[in-house]
């Protein structure tokens, strides 16, 4: 075994690597904070409804502890919901560089996707109604990689999130010409 | 293959299928139906058993008598206006009876061309044909039934006039040397299993598993069985004895059971890979197997996405053979076709195999790291959260389940231990190693420039430790290098990162 043509060794070649520890993240749109908080209302209110229509359509053999209890964990998941998307949303960020769009989200479990233009597929800028409301949109970029693979940056201005489209196809664009 | 100079075009003129095809239309057409209507058409023979039985069967008649002469109509119309023929370096295809349609296929767009044979193909001597195009244009191209020698030649074509027009337009042109180009129809067979290699197959198929599963069902059997005989038969020593005939008769069913599934896998191999040939043609492999239906598919070295072998505890110690697949990019057009799988293939070949596909690829320069223990203690952790209730509350109840339940909760501790050790990574300059498995081994290799993208991932116990887990997508697929530091997690990512875009090379 040869330690020096392994992966450990081409150290100079690291050190001239661009990190993505280095750069700095831009968040997504203040207004975001909104939708998600607001979202998370919305399921916690419709898992509320669900619980008060068990209350009074429960059977009578429905042990007396079950109520109680489901009622507490279902508190407990409101609360997380709320705080998660509070949390999460300082997480978020994306950056753009010369070769690849990195995006990073996930309060209690973090992820950070990495994907190089000239691996891009496609991408497209969509709205669902509650972001159309806050006048938000949503940037998706995909490759071959399966739909694990592919980003999704929520939280960005349609001028925005456009711009981004435009600037990625470019890069992809010159990417292939290059090739 | 001698006419790479003098390349014809015996296609020019639109042309049918051999008349074999109708059959094969309706054969396909039934096969349809029948999967789609098997259910409905039971309840109505079910249905028949009680009663009314002249009536239900006239209404049988009809619908069979209406289905047969349709399905015949329809095949004899399809197979009328199915033409096909090559001009202007183009494939053309017309079809459709209640709608038209017409398909061209740029010859250079061709990424493969596959045959496939079943039972009646080869009775009369034909073959089924599948065009796979580059990208995701869903464009499918088959044709039902055309004599075997028309195929061959409609490929050899096909290939070799793709060859013809490509370098000037294919991405990987650097690549290509002239040598590649001659070499384009030339065939090397790399492996082909024998009777006996079929027989190792059956055998080392995994048995245990299934048997694993059947046990535990005759197990519960004669407990369930155990609780009912005491009541029906209150001396005890006749319950021993129903328990001692019970346990033989577990046994004995075992060993009938190990027969039936080793009796089953033997057929099976024999199928599927009777008279398999793996050959190497041109810029790709391509594989011919199977007893009854005949099937041939080839990957492209373009399209494939990962390379990858595994073994189980008997293939590993007593034959020494393994499982091979080339796994090849999805396109939407043939999508359940996506891997190549070779069994029972030999480390020996397996190099031959990776040196065509990587070139001189050098195993000593992989220097494998292993990942953080911190995973092995959290699989510990949650296997014993899951496993410690359930036999605390068994002991007192049954005594032996308490004890099947420590050995169980034993078992799946120590896989998880012995998976830990096995789940290795390196990366050379080019080629990104994967290592895995539990008790056989298991192999991974990917070409850095083809993957797509990149994934670190922090759970809330990795992030207090600084660990992180590197998530690696292709387009065959991911790829986990689970539980390692955080800081090396993002020094693999910028060197992956790095590869990809530093590259020259298309993924595809």
């Amino acid at each position: 075994m040869n330690p020096d043509s392994s992966f450990i060794n081409p150290q100079i070649e690291q050190d001239g690597l661009p990190a993505v520890a280095d750069i700095t993240y831009h968040p997504v749109e203040r207004n975001y904070l909104k939708v998600r908080i607001l979202t998370s209302f919305i399921i916690g209110f419709l898992l509320l409804a669900l619980y008060v229509v068990f209350i009074f359509t429960q059977p009578e053999d429905t042990p007396s502890w079950f109520v109680p209890s489901a009622g507490i964990l279902l508190a407990l998941l409101i609360v997380l919901l709320l705080v998660s998307s509070y949390k999460g949303y300082y997480r978020m960020g994306y950056a753009l560089r010369q070769k690849d769009i990195v995006f990073k989200k996930g309060w209690l479990w973090k992820s950070n996707t990495m994907i190089p233009f000239k691996r891009v597929q496609h991408s497209e800028v969509n709205q669902n109604p509650i972001e159309r409301f806050f006048g938000l949109a949503k940037l998706k970029v995909f490759t071959a990689g399966g739909t694990a693979s592919d980003l999704s940056i929520a939280g960005l201005t349609p001028q925005k999130a456009e711009q981004l489209k435009v600037f990625i196809t470019t890069q992809t664009n010159r990417n292939d010409e290059e090739e | 293959m001698t006419k790479r100079s003098e390349l014809v075009n015996n296609f020019k003129e639109p042309r049918r299928q051999s008349l074999v095809a109708i059959f094969m239309i309706i054969y396909k057409f039934y096969k349809i139906i029948i999967r789609q209507i098997w259910p409905f058409a039971l309840i109505f023979i079910l249905g028949s058993r009680g009663g009314k039985r002249d009536a239900y069967e006239e209404y049988l008649l009809y619908i069979v008598v209406f289905f047969g002469l349709f399905s015949m109509v329809i095949a004899i119309l399809n197979y009328f206006r199915h033409y096909f023929y090559i001009a202007d370096d183009k494939l053309h295809v017309s079809k459709g009876v209640f709608k038209k349609q017409k398909i061209s296929i740029p010859l250079e767009r061709v990424q493969t061309v596959n045959f496939e044979e079943n039972v009646f193909h080869r009775l009369f001597k034909v073959t089924s044909l599948k065009i796979d195009t580059a990208g995701s244009v869903k464009k499918e191209f088959d044709l039902d039934a055309l004599s075997l020698s028309d195929a061959e030649e409609i490929r050899d074509y096909i290939l070799s006039k793709k060859k013809e027009i490509a370098p000037s337009s294919d991405l990987d042109a650097d690549i290509k040397t002239d040598g590649q180009l001659v070499r384009a129809e030339e065939e090397e067979l790399i492996t082909q299993l024998s009777i006996g290699d079929l027989f190792k197959i059956g055998v080392s198929y995994n048995h245990l598993k299934s048997a694993g599963i059947i046990m535990g069902a005759i197990i519960w059997f004669f407990s369930e069985l155990d609780d009912v005989m005491p009541d029906v038969i209150n001396e005890d020593n006749v319950t021993e004895t129903v328990i001692g005939t019970g346990l033989m008769l577990a046994l004995v069913l075992s060993v009938i059971f190990i027969f039936i599934s080793f009796l089953f896998s033997m057929v099976r191999s024999v199928l599927r890979y009777y008279g398999l040939n793996f050959k190497r043609r041109g810029d790709g492999f391509k594989i011919i197997s199977g007893l009854i239906t005949r099937q041939e598919f080839s990957a492209l070295d373009n399209k494939i996405q990962q390379v990858g072998w595994k073994d189980n505890l008997l293939q590993k110690n007593l034959f020494r053979i393994h499982d091979f697949t080339l796994k090849q990019a999805g396109s939407i057009a043939i999508n359940s076709k996506k891997s190549i799988n070779v069994p029972g293939v030999s480390v020996a070949k397996i190099k031959e195999i990776i040196r065509y596909h990587f070139g001189d690829l050098d195993f000593s320069q992989f220097a494998f790291n292993g990942v953080s223990k911190k995973m092995l203690y959290r699989w510990w952790l949650y296997l014993s959260l899951a496993f410690i209730p359930i036999t605390i509350t068994m002991f007192p109840l049954d005594y032996s389940a308490g004890i099947l339940s420590i050995l169980i909760y034993l078992f799946f501790g120590y896989s998880q231990w012995k998976n830990y050790h096995k789940t290795k990574y390196a990366i050379s300059q080019e080629v990104l190693y994967i290592k895995g498995g539990t008790y056989g081994d298991e192999s991974n290799l990917i070409k850095l420039h083809k993957i797509q993208s990149l994934e670190i991932h922090q759970s809330p116990y990795q992030f207090r430790h600084d660990l992180a887990s590197l998530s690696i997508y292709t387009a065959s697929g991911s790829n986990k290098i689970p539980y390692i530091s955080l800081a090396r997690a993002k020094e693999l990512s910028d060197l992956l990162l790095f590869k990809v875009e530093s590259s020259t090379k298309s993924w595809m």
